[in-house]
């Protein structure tokens, strides 16, 4: 049987094939398919090693008194006091649905208009994609710091175009009741991640549509509400799932505009992963941390599961499945 | 199907044996870290290191820290190359990881049971961390020489709540008023005239520039800088601001008369120059960008000692002084609140001895002496004096007074992270949110509850 395969699958069965020939492994197909874990063993070691080894440690510490080097373990007292006796565990939740709630919105209309601004043929066309999209690459802690500036209530240069037209701007990152729309701000800034995936959509639908609709008289806003929305649903929802993901994960910009992490001024910026980090890091209760991050999976897995269930009704799939 | 099952087991058993293997090594260093200083597996790493340093092969020991700027780790460097000289045991590498780092590096290493030999931390949180457990104790190695060079109060700082000793310091802070010379010139006043925190206030009055309806000069603002309205409530209580401790228990006295009329001034003295003035220069000294004390655009402004480098650097020319945190009243004392920063052996080190001779080394007069001159830095050390070097320096000495003055926050294990909750609601007073009463009152029962709930 050995003396048909062909050269190459001859080699492999020099490299493995002796070990398995001892194993009593003596069908090809099955070797084959002992390849094909061996191959993929790296990442499985990974996954295994890195995401759910730790996942299910947390999980495990989470029923514990454990502060990374001794574990006591307190049944569901984490969990029990998450709800009754954390002061700052509503506060800090509130602060982020609240973000959430002004964020994704926003940043997913900026990106539709943006991207349908951009999809027409106007003057400098690249340059403006270009311009848009740049924000997106540049991430991290230097653009917090350039926000900084940007915000500075008496010379920087959001509130000096504000006083160009009459507006006087407010404190931005001073004043607790500016710092979450100083931040939505910023990430309208950087919409330009999103706006690419919509482009490229927009790209992709068929002049005809519009050109039909226009002959049966609808006006530009028709056209846009009854054919661009429905055709870019699904990448809206599936930015609206990252987006949802995405804004119950603040935490850099929370540390850093906060400077000493506490989530100041007046706790405006205490986003709930920054109040976990700082149980987990600060006050070494990282088993209430890691109950912590458990909550806030369940509450985005739930999120996902009605914004996938409620996609049902307005997310238009070509195929007819819906919509 | 069975070629799947096989295939699959197989591969499982690959994956935990390389786990397994990743477990076995954790284990070992979990071993290693629960043992003791000073026991059996301490006394084993002793005699390899002296079997090592017979050998003529030295150990080596790795310091880690933050200071990786151009104006510090030159100096770092140099007195690690200077221990390395002084001895033929030991072979210390400074390895510098970002602030946003190293502390949760340190701590994963030392869970790892792979900690480093010596870490620099804070000085108000030793006996936090040598609670949990974090920390080798220094008994088995200190004597009462070196002990007894520091000051008493960081000596109790280093101290954990079991009595014993689980660091020392390489540097210590306070904070002082820093003043114009320039502007105290032009407006007539003197330094040693402001006593009182009433003083204080007229000489900033004097101090005010308004232009139109615009402050171009600020005389004083109390909570910009590195002062908050903790440090004002700490130099009218000449000490702790928002509990009393009796033994084994912690009374909150947020809510206390003294805080009530210190904060009803800080508050007072934000509203003279208007809510939006206060905005703009906070702003300014959080982008770090600019900052107005060192462009003239404010007279006074709290700082650490630690800001004569920075201001060396930012406006080398401007002439300033420094005076003590003025008295609430007179005759309540000028207490200051500062910190500092600790060498320590984190938990599980494997050279714990060699460890120490390098912290002993750092904290010696004359490596402090060479630290201090060269980075600007305070040193916890009794028995410098007028004549060392680094007191011949410029504001050296005034800032000295200070720390005699300083209460050193060492927040009782027990009520770990209450600021976390009493803070942002403070914050509410400070920013004209809520009136600075109900600030306190609300803080007084956050904190109240706190201790009821944990």
């Amino acid at each position: 049987m050995q003396d048909k395969e062909p050269f190459l699958i001859e080699r492999r069965h020099y490299m493995f094939g002796k070990i398995l020939f001892k194993f009593g492994v003596r069908k090809q197909k099955t070797r084959e398919n002992i390849y094909g874990y061996i191959f993929i063993l790296p990442w499985l070691i990974g996954l295994l090693a890195f995401t759910l080894g730790p996942m299910i440690f947390s999980f495990i510490t989470s029923f514990a008194d454990y502060n990374m080097l001794k574990i006591d373990f307190i049944g569901i007292g984490n969990y029990t006091r998450m709800f009754t006796k954390d002061q700052l565990f509503w506060k800090s939740l509130g602060n982020t649905a609240i973000y959430a709630v002004m964020n994704i919105p926003l940043v997913t209309a900026g990106g539709v208009i943006v991207a349908v601004i951009l999809n027409k043929s106007i003057f400098g066309l690249r340059t403006f994609r270009t311009i848009y999209y740049l924000p997106s690459i540049m991430v991290g802690v230097g653009t917090y710091f350039l926000w900084m500036l940007l915000l500075d209530p008496a010379n920087g240069l959001v509130n000096t175009v504000l006083g160009v037209i009459g507006i006087q701007g407010p404190a931005w990152l001073t004043d607790p009741n500016w710092t979450k729309p100083a931040i939505i701000l910023m990430h309208l800034w950087g919409l330009g991640g999103q706006m690419l995936l919509y482009l490229a959509r927009l790209q992709s639908i068929p002049q005809d549509y519009y050109e039909a609709a226009a002959l049966d008289g609808a006006s530009s806003f028709r056209q846009f509400r009854s054919i661009t929305v429905p055709l870019l649903s699904p990448i809206i929802f599936y930015n609206l799932t990252i987006g949802i993901i995405g804004a119950f994960q603040i935490f850099q910009e929370g540390y850093i505009f906060s400077g000493d992490g506490s989530g100041k001024p007046a706790g405006s910026l205490l986003f709930y992963n920054l109040h976990l980090w700082n149980q987990a890091f600060k006050n070494f209760k990282t088993g209430y941390a890691n109950a912590m991050c458990w909550f806030l999976f369940a509450v985005v897995m739930v999120m996902t599961l009605i914004n996938q269930k409620l996609s049902k009704k307005w997310v238009y799939e070509e195929d007819g499945s819906n919509g | 199907m069975k070629k799947r099952v096989l295939a699959a087991l197989m591969t499982a058993a690959m994956a935990a044996s390389a786990l397994a293997g990743c477990g076995s090594s954790a284990q070992t260093g979990a071993t290693e870290s629960a043992a003791p200083a000073g026991t059996a597996a301490g006394t084993e790493a002793a005699s390899t290191q002296a079997d090592a340093g017979s050998d003529g092969e030295k150990v080596e020991l790795e310091f880690w820290a933050w200071w990786s700027s151009d104006a510090r780790k030159p100096y770092i460097e140099q007195m690690v190359q200077d221990f390395n000289d002084s001895q033929d045991k030991y072979h210390v590498t400074y390895v510098d990881i970002p602030w946003g780092d190293i502390f949760t590096k340190n701590i994963a290493q030392i869970a790892a049971g792979n900690p480093c030999d010596i870490m620099a931390n804070s000085l108000s949180e030793v006996r936090f961390r040598a609670s949990q457990g974090q920390v080798e104790s220094l008994d088995p190695y200190i004597t009462d020489d070196v002990k007894n060079a520091f000051y008493e109060q960081y000596i109790e700082a280093c101290t954990g709540e079991d009595g014993s000793l689980y660091a020392l310091p390489i540097s210590v802070d306070t904070r002082v008023i820093y003043y114009n010379k320039a502007h105290f010139e032009e407006a007539g006043i003197k330094a040693e005239d402001i006593k009182t925190w009433d003083d204080l206030e007229a000489a900033a009055r004097k101090l005010d520039v308004k232009e139109g309806d615009k402050y171009t000069r600020v005389g004083f603002m109390p909570t910009l800088g590195n002062g908050g309205v903790d440090t004002w409530l700490i130099n009218a209580n000449g000490g702790p601001c928002w509990y009393t401790e009796d033994g084994d228990t912690v009374t909150p006295t947020v809510n206390s008369e003294v805080n009530k009329e210190g904060f009803k001034w800080i508050r007072e003295q934000i509203d003279y120059y208007g809510q939006s003035t206060y905005n703009e220069l906070e702003a300014a000294f959080n982008s770090g960008m600019a900052d107005p004390f060192a462009s003239g655009t404010m007279s006074m402004l709290v700082q650490t000692s630690a800001y004569t480098s920075s201001l060396a650097q930012t406006a080398p020319d401007l002439e300033v002084g420094v005076m003590l945190l003025p008295e609430f009243k007179a005759g309540n004392g000028n207490t200051a609140n500062g910190d500092g920063f600790v060498l320590e052996i984190p938990k599980g080190a494997k050279n714990p001895e060699g460890s120490y001779e390098f912290i002993k080394f750092v904290t010696s007069y004359e490596t402090q002496d060479f630290l201090s001159t060269s980075l600007g830095d305070f040193s916890a050390r009794n028995d410098f004096n007028d004549d060392s070097t680094f007191f011949q320096k410029p504001l050296v000495a005034d800032i000295a007074k200070a720390l005699e003055q300083t209460s050193t926050a060492i927040i009782p294990n027990k009520i770990k992270g209450y600021t976390d909750v009493i803070n942002p609601i403070i914050d509410e007073g400070r920013l004209g949110v809520t009136s600075t009463d109900d600030a306190l009152d609300q803080a007084q029962k956050a904190f109240e509850d706190f201790i009821a709930s944990n």
